[in-house]
C-alpha cells in the first residue's frame, strides 16, 4: 500500500451495504464477496479522492486503536482486496 | 420382451397432467407401477389437460443385454436421460428429472436451494445443503400445522420477492423415518425407495399429515439456515443481513442468471426478514423453538 496513493473502488463492482458490511458481485469473475465491518469501512473509503494514509486515519478514529494497529488492519484489508482485484490506485 | 416383476405389458397410456403448485408435469409411462405410484402422491394436482409449459416426463425400459435386471430410462422433454437400475430408482429419478427441469426452465424465478414453511402465518425460508435436515423439520412443522411450500426449492419472483409452492412430497431418508413416525404416529411410510446418493428414501404425500397443507405465495418472514445434530440442545442465532445475503446466494441454483440485479434482490429478502443460524436437534423441541420465533418475534 502506497501512503500517498488515492485507492478507488471499480466501477464495474456491485456494491450493496447491509447494516454496515458490504457484499459485493464481480461481473468478471462471477463471484460474491462479503466484507465484515472494518474491511467494509476500508472499502466505502475508496473513492478515489482520499488517500490510503487518510483511510488510516479514519479507521483509527472510528474504531479508537492505535496508530500502528490501524495501520497493519487497513494494510491487510487493501492487501486482501488487490489480490481480488476490486481496485484501482491513482498516485 | 421380458417383462420386470410387477409390471404389465399394457398398451401406451394416456398422458397424466398434473399442476404440483407452480410446476407443471405430464407423466407417459407404459409401466402401470410407476403410474400408480406417481397418481399415489400426486392425485391431488391432478389436471385434466397441461396448462402452460410442463415438462414431460417419460419412463421406458431400457434393455442391454448383459444387465440381468430390469434397467429404466427416463426422459425429460426428451432432453437428458436418466438410468434408473432396477424399479426401486425410478421414482426418485423421476423427482431428479423434474428438479433438474425447473432449474433449466423455470428461469423467471430466482431459486434457492431450501425447504419452506407458513407457520401462523409467517414464512420460514430454510436454505441448506442436503444433510442438513430441513426435510424432516420441515415435515415436523407441517406436522405442527405449518402450510408447505416445498422440500426442495424456493420459487421466488425477481419482481414481487413473492416466493411460490412447489409442494412436492417429503423425499424422507431412512433414518428420519422413525423420528417422523415418533413426532406423528399414524404416518404410513409404506414403500421404500433407492436414490443414488441418499440411500434408502420414502416419499410422503403432505396431504397424508392434513388437508390442504399446501402454501399461498407470500414475503419471506424469516431466512434460517439450518444444520441438524442428533444431541444438539435446539438454538437459534441471530445473523447479520450481510451474513445472510451471502449464504442465500451460495445455495442459489441460478443467481448468475440474475448477475448485478441479483445483489439487490438478494439484498431486499435479507432486509425484509429476520436471519438465523439454527442449530437442530430433537425434532419436537426444535419445532417448539420454530413456534415461539414466529410467536414472539425474537428467538
Amino acid at each position: 500500500m502506497t501512503e500517498h496513493a488515492f485507492p478507488s473502488r471499480r466501477k464495474d463492482v456491485v456494491c450493496r451495504e447491509l447494516d454496515g458490511e458490504v457484499i459485493l458481485f464481480d461481473p468478471l469473475t462471477n463471484v460474491t464477496h462479503r466484507l465484515n465491518q472494518t474491511a467494509s469501512l476500508v472499502y466505502l473509503s475508496c473513492n478515489g479522492l482520499t488517500s490510503a494514509d487518510e483511510i488510516v486515519a479514519s479507521y483509527q478514529d472510528t474504531f479508537q486503536v492505535p496508530a500502528n494497529i490501524s495501520h497493519r488492519d487497513v494494510a491487510q484489508v487493501f492487501s486482501s482486496l488487490e489480490k481480488l482485484a476490486l481496485l484501482n490506485y491513482q498516485a | 420382451m421380458p417383462t420386470a416383476s410387477g409390471s404389465s405389458r399394457k398398451s401406451y397410456p394416456d398422458l397424466l397432467h398434473f399442476r404440483i403448485g407452480v410446476i407443471g408435469v405430464s407423466l407417459e409411462s407404459p409401466i402401470e407401477r410407476f403410474r400408480n405410484e406417481y397418481l399415489k402422491l400426486y392425485k391431488r394436482y391432478q389436471i385434466a389437460e397441461p396448462e402452460g409449459e410442463a415438462l414431460a416426463l417419460r419412463i421406458r425400459h431400457h434393455w442391454k443385454r448383459w444387465w440381468k435386471g430390469a434397467q429404466y430410462e427416463i426422459r425429460g422433454n426428451e432432453e437428458g436421460v436418466l438410468f434408473a437400475t432396477g424399479e426401486q430408482e425410478v421414482l426418485p429419478n423421476l423427482e431428479w428429472a423434474l428438479n433438474w427441469h425447473i432449474a433449466l426452465y423455470h428461469t423467471q424465478y430466482l431459486q434457492i436451494h431450501a425447504s419452506l414453511v407458513k407457520l401462523d402465518g409467517k414464512t420460514i425460508l430454510f436454505p441448506a445443503s442436503p444433510g442438513s435436515g430441513k426435510t424432516t423439520l420441515s415435515a415436523g412443522l407441517v406436522i405442527r400445522g405449518a402450510d408447505y411450500f416445498s422440500d426442495e426449492f424456493a420459487l421466488i419472483d425477481p419482481k414481487t420477492l413473492l416466493v411460490y409452492p412447489y409442494p412436492k412430497a417429503f423425499c424422507v431418508k431412512e433414518g428420519s423415518i422413525p423420528i417422523l413416525q415418533n413426532f406423528c404416529p399414524g404416518l404410513n411410510f409404506d414403500s421404500r425407495w433407492i436414490k443414488k446418493r441418499k440411500g434408502p428414501v420414502a416419499f410422503l404425500d403432505p396431504w397424508l399429515i392434513r388437508e390442504n397443507p399446501v402454501a399461498t405465495p407470500g414475503q419471506i418472514d424469516y431466512i434460517v439456515f439450518p444444520n441438524y445434530s442428533p444431541q444438539a440442545q435446539p438454538l437459534l442465532t441471530p445473523i447479520s443481513k450481510a451474513e445472510a445475503a451471502f449464504n442465500l446466494n451460495k445455495h442459489s441454483l441460478n443467481f448468475l442468471n440474475f448477475r448485478e440485479r441479483g445483489i439487490e434482490i438478494l439484498a431486499k429478502l435479507v432486509e425484509s426478514a429476520d436471519c438465523y443460524r439454527l442449530q437442530a436437534g430433537e425434532l419436537g423441541p426444535t419445532c417448539e423453538l420454530m413456534s415461539q420465533l414466529v410467536r414472539n418475534g425474537r428467538s
